[in-house]
């Protein structure tokens, strides 16, 4: 997981040029950062690459519900463990 | 084997290019390909063709008769195709609803008179998309398809209005077919090709790209905007369809990911768009000049901007045989346009899209459809060669207090070149000056986003205030379009407020 947060805080950084410490988990990425819907699809396709998660195993409903560093975290690591399980 | 082209539109008139379908042999290794969250499905044109003719059996055995309207809120999915092909088999007209934008509900189905909405979810008196899966009577035989005119109305097409609810335009069977001949001029589609869609099927436009599939003998990947950086890589298309906004994220994707492997743009494009692509395809807004020319000379991406709108279909095309780098290219076949002492674009068509709107505001329709032309509201001009420039919307011109017109556009391209600006929309009508509605990250610094702005600014184009957005325009709030085009009413009423306190200067932005 630490690993897992540090890919999402990297990537999250690169996109909306700030640092990685100093991006909150618990904020939302659209009023935080001014990300975009097509942000948001460049950041969760970029971390579906990275970490080898097909983004198609993701439906409509847990895409919306990536509005955090830490919701998608979690998202992915569930889908690691399914697809490590 | 590769599938050979089918006939060339042959006895065909272009207006009545769709007709093809009536006669199509559905080849068995042409794929279509559906990429959405949840899930990745195939079938073979011959495949979708049979699914096709089911749901076509269902249609007519529900009682559904030729002019009917279907109403479809869903998003990109096979369900969508099968509708909108078997609407066409049986003569309904299909009204296509963004779902990001319309709730369906029983009096949507009243206010655009449809005898069907299907939906996603199960709901009272709609058609919940499973429920196409239903098997017609076996006994039911197929209808044979009608015998259309060039302006029976096929399709519904919803446009912004000004009071809230949408226009509608029903676009005719001529007008389609003969855009779609057309494009078949230019761009030559056929065997080899991948097209690759992943803007709302709710647009005709984007339907057009399953026409020209099947009629042409092409393969067809549809996304989602959700999945289709995702597909991208891996449907290799030699066509994608896009918008500005879509570009725009398709360069930082390659950018990063040209950072991280150590290798060229050029390089990381190819994997990024699995490296088989003949041309993009922009239209819907403009296209930042700096953009267009990055992706053609950095990335090794061809990009052909055209111009047209819901009440005049395609109008111009830049395409590999005339192409003039940031014009909207020159009227595809059908189509003559020319602009008047006031700058604004008129377009005229062989085949209309329509005459009027078919739902609209009172007066709407008269704005528009001015005898046999098409009023557009957009600014523009046309060069010595037939090319057309695209200058702004007749509505994007802010006339200050003095009477001066201001041209918004190049102004606020200025600001989206400052980091973490994603949106810029001037306001001053009527006013002594101009101020800038940004919205930016909570890091950017609105003094830079004013000193950009003002660069080379005279003392009527200088903007004296620069307001954070209290929220970015998205589909969702209204102040975007499904294609990423700011809708500049939407995002001044919004912040009416905001631009109130800035005239009275009794806030704390950036002042120039």
């Amino acid at each position: 997981m630490p690993e897992l947060e540090t890919q999402v805080r990297e990537s999250i950084a690169r996109l909306a040029a700030v640092a990685p410490e100093d991006i909150e988990m618990e904020a939302r990425l659209e009023t935080a950062l001014g990300f975009t819907s097509m942000k948001m699809v460049l950041l969760v396709t970029g971390l579906c690459q990275t970490t080898g998660v097909s983004l198609t195993a993701f439906t409509e409903d847990d895409l919306a519900a990536m509005t955090t560093p830490a919701a998608i975290v979690g998202h992915l690591a569930r889908e690691l463990a399914t697809e490590g399980a | 084997m590769r599938h050979e082209r089918p006939p060339e539109p042959n006895a065909l008139a272009p207006e009545n290019t769709l007709a093809g379908l009536a006669t199509l042999d559905p080849a068995e290794d042409l794929q279509v390909t559906f990429c959405r969250p949840g899930g990745i499905s195939s079938m073979s044109h011959a495949r979708l063709w049979e699914e096709v003719e089911r749901v076509a059996r269902l249609f007519d055995q529900m009682g559904l008769r030729r002019g009917d309207r279907v109403g479809v809120c869903l998003g990109n999915r096979a369900e969508w195709v099968l509708i909108d092909l078997a609407c066409l088999h049986l003569g309904l007209v299909v009204a296509g609803f963004d779902p990001m934008k319309f709730v369906p509900s029983a009096a949507l189905m009243d206010r655009y008179g449809l005898r069907v909405l299907v939906t996603e979810e199960a709901m009272p008196g709609t058609m919940p998309v499973t429920r196409l899966h239903d098997a017609p009577d076996p006994a039911w035989p197929l209808p044979p398809w009608p015998a259309y005119r060039a302006g029976d109305e096929v399709a519904l097409k919803f446009t912004s209005g000004s009071t809230g609810a949408a226009k509608a335009i029903a676009a005719t069977w001529g007008s389609i077919g003969m855009s779609l001949s057309a494009v078949e001029e230019m761009f030559d589609h056929g065997p080899g090709d991948t097209l690759f869609v992943f803007l709302t099927l709710s647009l005709l436009q984007q339907r057009y790209w399953v026409y020209t599939a099947l009629l042409r003998g092409t393969d067809l990947v549809i996304a989602t905007p959700q999945t289709a950086l995702f597909a991208l890589r891996a449907a290799q298309p030699s066509v994608i369809m896009g918008v500005p906004a879509f570009f725009e994220t398709l360069k930082t994707l390659i950018e990063t990911e040209a950072d991280a492997a150590g290798c060229t743009p050029r390089e990381a494009a190819k994997s990024a768009t699995g490296g088989r692509v003949r041309y993009m395809w922009t239209g819907s807004a403009p296209i930042r000049p700096a953009l267009l020319a990055w992706l053609e000379d950095v990335a090794g991406l061809p990009v052909f901007e055209g111009y047209g709108m819901n009440e005049t279909c395609i109008v111009t095309k830049n395409h590999p045989g005339a192409c003039r780098r940031g014009s909207a290219g020159r009227p595809v076949r059908g189509k003559e346009v020319f602009v008047g002492e006031d700058g604004v674009i008129r377009v005229r068509a062989r085949f209309p899209v329509n005459t009027r709107y078919a739902f609209a505001d009172p007066g709407a329709s008269a704005r528009v459809f001015r005898g046999d032309t098409v009023w557009t509201g957009d600014l523009g001009r046309i060069d010595e060669d037939g090319f057309l420039w695209i200058t702004g919307r007749a509505d994007d011109v802010i006339v200050l207090e003095n009477g001066r017109n201001i041209a918004t556009r190049e102004i606020e391209e200025r600001a989206l070149a400052v980091p973490g600006v994603s949106h810029c929309t001037l306001a001053g009508s009527g006013r002594p000056w101009l101020v800038a509605l940004v919205a930016a990250a909570e890091g950017a610094d609105l003094g830079a986003v004013l000193a950009a702005i003002n660069a080379d600014a005279t003392p009527d184009t200088r903007v004296h205030s620069a307001l954070r957005m209290t929220a970015p325009p998205t589909e969702a709030n209204g102040c975007l379009t499904s294609q990423g085009k700011p809708v500049r009413k939407a995002i001044l009423d919004a912040h009416s407020d905001l631009i109130e306190a800035a005239y009275s200067k009794e806030n704390d932005h950036a002042r120039a």
